[in-house]
């Protein structure tokens, strides 16, 4: 599993690469959280596509980062992944809590229009 | 009619640590390798076997250790995945396969798990017994997408 983390244009952006299940997440949770505590900055871009797998765990964290920056004014995007990870991103109703994108540059046009 | 052939079965049987989470996808999908499975059908058939050892794990067990027992077959083109754990087991098992209903949202589970099981196999069996353990037997008929069919 590897995190590669950015910030700029008032976004914090998180690329997750390999498996992301139970076991992975409390991992990611800490590193996305030290970062929002780091900068200050409550809008998060997460881009699941270059994950290999993930189940319902991956639900569950992007829940919990929503449940976490949603009262600070912030927002949470999902780049989905391939096949099974946009089946359960979609099954889950995530939609109605966090913009769901396919490529990376539509989630970075709407995130930092809809902010300015 | 024909009668079933056994093909293969294997067990394993490790501790609940969450590090054995991959363990368990990987040796599933290793096992059912010799029935030539698309990359679909080997997805969800990880993604099945991680959502229950996963809850074999943090919901059977918890805090405590315990063995996570895990059995395969394969029948003809049908492969079984039974998940057994001898943790507290499952008090309302109707309501538990209910989207999105969690015991733990304070660990940040989702609630899917069953229905995700449910969506990427043929069948998912639920038995348990309050006090005792859990077992979640999945199946998945491979090779539906070459057009065998039973
Ligand atoms: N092996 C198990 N032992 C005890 N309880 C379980 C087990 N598997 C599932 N459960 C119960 O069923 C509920 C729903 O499971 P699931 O759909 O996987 O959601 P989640 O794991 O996100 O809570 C769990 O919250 C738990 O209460
Ligand atoms: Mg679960």
């Amino acid at each position: 599993m590897k995190v590669q983390i950015n910030t700029g244009h008032g976004i914090i952006s998180v690329r997750l690469l390999g498996e992301l299940d139970h076991h992975n997440a409390e991992k990611i949770r800490n590193l996305i959280e030290d970062k929002i505590n780091e900068k200050g900055i409550y809008h998060l871009i997460i881009d699941l596509s270059q994950l290999d797998f993930m189940d319902s765990s991956g639900i569950g964290l992007l829940m919990g980062r929503y449940k976490l920056v949603a009262p600070l004014g912030g927002s949470v995007s999902v780049i989905v992944g391939k096949g099974n990870i946009e089946r359960i991103v979609k099954m889950s109703g995530l939609e109605r809590f966090i913009g769901i994108f396919k490529t990376k540059d539509e989630a970075f046009e709407k995130v930092s229009g809809g902010k300015r | 009619m024909k009668i079933k052939e056994v093909k293969n079965k294997m067990k394993i049987e490790f501790l609940s640590l969450s590090e054995n989470e991959s363990l368990a996808r990987v040796a599933v999908s290793a096992f059912c390798a010799q029935l030539d499975p698309t990359v679909e059908e080997i997805a969800d058939i990880k993604t099945a076997v991680s959502e229950a050892v996963t809850n074999a794990i943090i919901h059977g067990y918890g805090d405590k250790k315990g063995i996570v027992t895990l059995c395969c077959e394969l029948l003809d083109n049908e492969l079984t995945v039974k998940v057994t754990d001898e943790g507290k087991g499952i008090e309302d098992i109707k309501k538990a396969l209910e989207p999105l209903y969690t015991s733990s949202p304070d660990c940040e589970r989702s609630g899917m798990g069953f229905t995700v099981m449910e969506s990427f196999m043929d069948s998912v069996e639920i038995e348990s017994i309050v006090g005792r353990g859990t077992t979640v037997t999945l199946k998945k008929y491979i090779g539906k997408s070459n057009g065998h069919k039973e």
